[in-house]
Parts: C-alpha cells; sequence; structure tokens
C-alpha cells in the first residue's frame, strides 16, 4: 500500500493539532454564534487544507488559485470594503464631529503593538524572529478590522497573513470580553455615569452625499497608500446614501459582501496549513492581538477622558472605548457599561459616531504604516 | 528601533491629521448645507 495516495497513511500530529483548531472554530461559530459568517468558511478551510494530500494550497489547487487572484491581488478585502461601506451609515458621526478625534486615538493599538513586536524581534531583544515589515504586519490587527488587516499584511508579510487575519476577526468577536475590564479600570464610576446632552442636529442629505467624496480626496492626499482601503469603503457608502442606484446599492450590501466573503473565509482557512501555522511566531502573533485591542481601548479611553475634561464633563469618557474599529459590536459594549452605572445613560449613538470614526481611522492608519514602512523599511 | 520609533510617532501624527482634515470637511460641508433640527425638538424649542 502506498502511502503517497492514502490521506489516513500521512497524518502527523500537526494535521490533528489543526482539524481541531478547524474543529473549534465551526463549533464557535455555528453553536456560540460567535461572527459565524467568519468561522464557518474559516473553520471549514482549515480542516479542508489540512487533510492530507489534499493540494489544496498547491498552485494549480483551489485554494492555491483563490489565493493568487484574491489575496496576491489584494482585491478580496477590497471588494468586501465596497459592501462594508454599504452598510455603514455616517449619520451618527456626521451629528457629532468631535467623535472623530476618538476614533484617531483609538489607533494606537496599531503603532503601540507594532513596536512592541519589533523591539521583541529583530529591533532589540531578538527573541523570535520579527523583521519591521512583519511587526508592522502584527500591528495592524491593532485596526480591528478584517479588510484592513488582510490588505496590509498581505503586502508587508504575506507569510503572516492566515494567523494575522484569524487573529482580527477572532478578537473582534470578543470585544464584550476584552474591554469591559479596560473600561471599568482606566474610568471612575462619576466619570461612568456622565449623561451627554442629546445631540440635536439633523444630517441634510448633500453632507451625507459630499462626505465620502470629500473624505476620499482628502485622506488620498495625505496617505496615498490608503486609497485603495478608504476609495473602496467610500463608494459603497455612496451607492448608499446617493439614493439614485438602489439595485447597486442591494448588491454591495448582500450579494458582493456575501460572496466575497465566503471566498475570503475560505482562502484564509485554507492558508492554515500545519507547517507554516504552527510555529512559535503564530503564539505571539495571537498574544499581541489582545495587546493591540487592549492598547486601542486604553489610548480611546485616555483621549476620552481627556474630551471629558475640557469639554465641562459633557463627554463622557467611556465613549472612546468606541473608537476601535469593531463595528458595531463596540458601540452596543458602551452601551451596556453605560447604562450599568447610570440606567437613563444611552450612549449608544454617540459610541456609534466613534465606532464610525474608528472605521475611517483604522483605513487611515493602516495606510499610513504601509506607506511609512515600505517607504523607510 | 529608532525607525520603528519613527514610524509609530509619524504614524499617529499622520491618523490624525487626515482625520483632523475629516473634521474640517464635516464643519465646512455642514456650515455650506446645514441639516434641519427635527420637527420635535423645533415644536420644544
Amino acid at each position: 500500500m502506498s502511502a503517497e495516495y492514502w490521506g489516513f497513511l500521512n497524518i502527523t500530529w500537526q494535521t490533528v493539532v489543526m482539524l481541531a483548531i478547524g474543529g473549534i472554530l465551526l463549533y464557535l461559530g455555528i453553536t456560540r454564534d460567535v461572527e459565524p459568517v467568519l468561522l464557518l468558511p474559516i473553520g471549514t478551510g482549515i480542516i479542508m487544507t489540512n487533510m492530507p494530500l489534499s493540494g489544496l494550497m498547491e498552485a494549480g489547487g483551489l485554494f492555491g488559485l483563490l489565493k493568487n487572484v484574491g489575496i496576491e491581488t489584494e482585491l478580496f478585502p477590497l471588494l468586501i470594503f465596497i459592501g462594508v461601506g454599504a452598510m455603514i451609515d455616517f449619520s451618527p458621526l456626521l451629528a457629532r464631529p468631535y467623535t472623530v478625534l476618538l476614533g484617531a486615538a483609538a489607533q494606537f493599538g496599531i503603532f503601540g503593538t507594532f513596536l512592541l513586536v519589533y523591539l521583541i524581534g529583530d529591533g532589540w531583544l531578538r527573541l523570535m524572529p520579527f523583521t519591521l515589515k512583519q511587526a508592522a504586519a502584527v500591528g495592524i490587527i491593532g485596526s480591528a478590522d478584517g479588510p484592513t488587516s488582510i490588505y496590509v499584511s498581505s503586502i508587508l508579510a504575506p507569510e503572516l497573513l492566515a494567523p494575522i487575519a484569524v487573529a482580527a476577526y477572532s478578537y473582534m468577536a470578543l470585544v464584550p470580553i476584552i474591554q469591559p475590564p479596560i473600561m471599568r479600570l482606566l474610568t471612575t464610576k462619576a466619570e461612568r455615569e456622565i449623561k451627554m446632552p442629546v445631540s440635536r442636529g439633523k444630517v441634510s442629505k448633500r453632507m451625507k452625499i459630499l462626505f465620502p467624496i470629500v473624505t476620499t480626496i482628502g485622506v488620498g492626499l495625505i496617505a496615498p497608500k490608503a486609497t485603495p482601503l478608504i476609495g473602496t469603503l467610500m463608494f459603497g457608502n455612496l451607492l448608499r446614501e446617493s439614493g439614485v442606484v438602489p439595485r447597486l446599492f442591494k448588491t454591495a450590501e448582500n450579494e458582493l459582501a456575501n460572496i466575497v466573503t465566503i471566498l475570503l473565509g475560505l482562502t484564509i482557512g485554507g492558508m492554515m496549513v500545519a507547517d507554516q501555522f504552527l510555529k512559535p511566531q503564530t503564539i505571539l502573533i495571537f498574544v499581541m492581538g489582545i495587546v493591540a485591542f487592549a492598547l486601542d481601548t486604553a489610548t480611546g479611553l485616555v483621549f476620552g477622558k481627556i474630551m471629558c475634561v475640557l469639554s465641562g464633563r459633557k463627554v463622557n469618557p467611556l465613549i472612546g472605548a468606541a473608537g476601535i474599529s469593531a463595528f458595531p459590536m463596540s458601540a452596543r459594549v458602551v452601551q451596556k457599561e453605560g447604562l450599568k452605572a447610570n440606567p437613563h445613560n444611552h450612549l449608544l449613538m454617540e459610541a456609534a459616531g466613534a465606532n464610525t470614526a474608528g472605521q475611517i481611522a483604522s483605513v487611515t492608519a493602516g495606510g499610513a504604516m504601509l506607506m511609512l514602512v515600505l517607504m523607510l523599511g | 528601533m529608532v525607525t520603528a520609533l519613527y514610524i509609530t510617532v509619524i504614524g499617529m501624527a499622520i491618523t490624525f491629521a487626515c482625520l483632523g482634515v475629516v473634521l474640517l470637511i464635516m464643519a465646512v460641508i455642514g456650515k455650506l448645507f446645514p441639516g434641519q433640527e427635527s420637527k420635535s425638538e423645533a415644536k420644544k424649542g
């Protein structure tokens, strides 16, 4: 019986571990309802690609083909962003422009994590091999945004793309667990109780239409490498807000987003081949992913506290935690924590403003990281 | 390490600058094309 034809004769302990990981992701997605839209295709991809001798990741294999077409070209994350843009309503942000700065502050997790990983790697301690580009790719988990993480890591460190993508999507789902302890640690009860004045302004239709166009131009002129990401995000939003292309808007929001999610999820799972994934670097990536999210939350909260002081206690610092790009999960977490402190305190719209600002900020930060690392790295 | 620190500082500066531009854009557009208060808010006022 020749071993080169029979899968069961080629099982290794690594195969078993990866099949277990795939199974855990499927369990989390199907039974626990943890980001099922992503964990189901990723979990399936992991199981399929780690079947011995399947050849799925080889040049002519399904996942090899999808990787070449959708990941190495950066096509999949950009197409998904059209769908994401079509799903986002920027009105809470447009009605509360100051929340834009909370979005910016909450991106420090990207750069702080990049610094830490490089310090551990080739930058100083050399405990593990991480080059400048690889450290930047790990740091981008702090964008709390799947497409941005995939886009940046596919350019800077494609060999780390699979664990980075899985870490980014997994921790986005774990925001309700990661954020609340940090929120309680960095704010006082009195601060959490602050009731914010109701925003009375209504956003004009012209504002909603001009915003995506002018933002693309403005951000693109300062951080050109962010243009593909911000451009596709804002294009999707323009389809939504223009009101003149309902078919295109519905397609972007539904069919396009769903089709690309299926292909992207399968491909990311497919890239998690045992000998590439089961390395000490992978463990550090997952650990640093939590650090990134924690740093994002912390700096958003600190900036929220600064705004609280400068505004004469009109801004509840909790909304700073929503500056992370995990939309809409983070806004809901802030609402919940606000209600716990003060049952009359509804922070959802203010938090949604910061959350959508975080979406723009994470894309911008990703583009800035890309530009600077390619320029100096 | 110096390069990494430089990237961190400049990267955050670029992020804030871009979001500052977005804020400016929102302020200008908001002034040019103001939205209206909702009718219930107008009655209260």
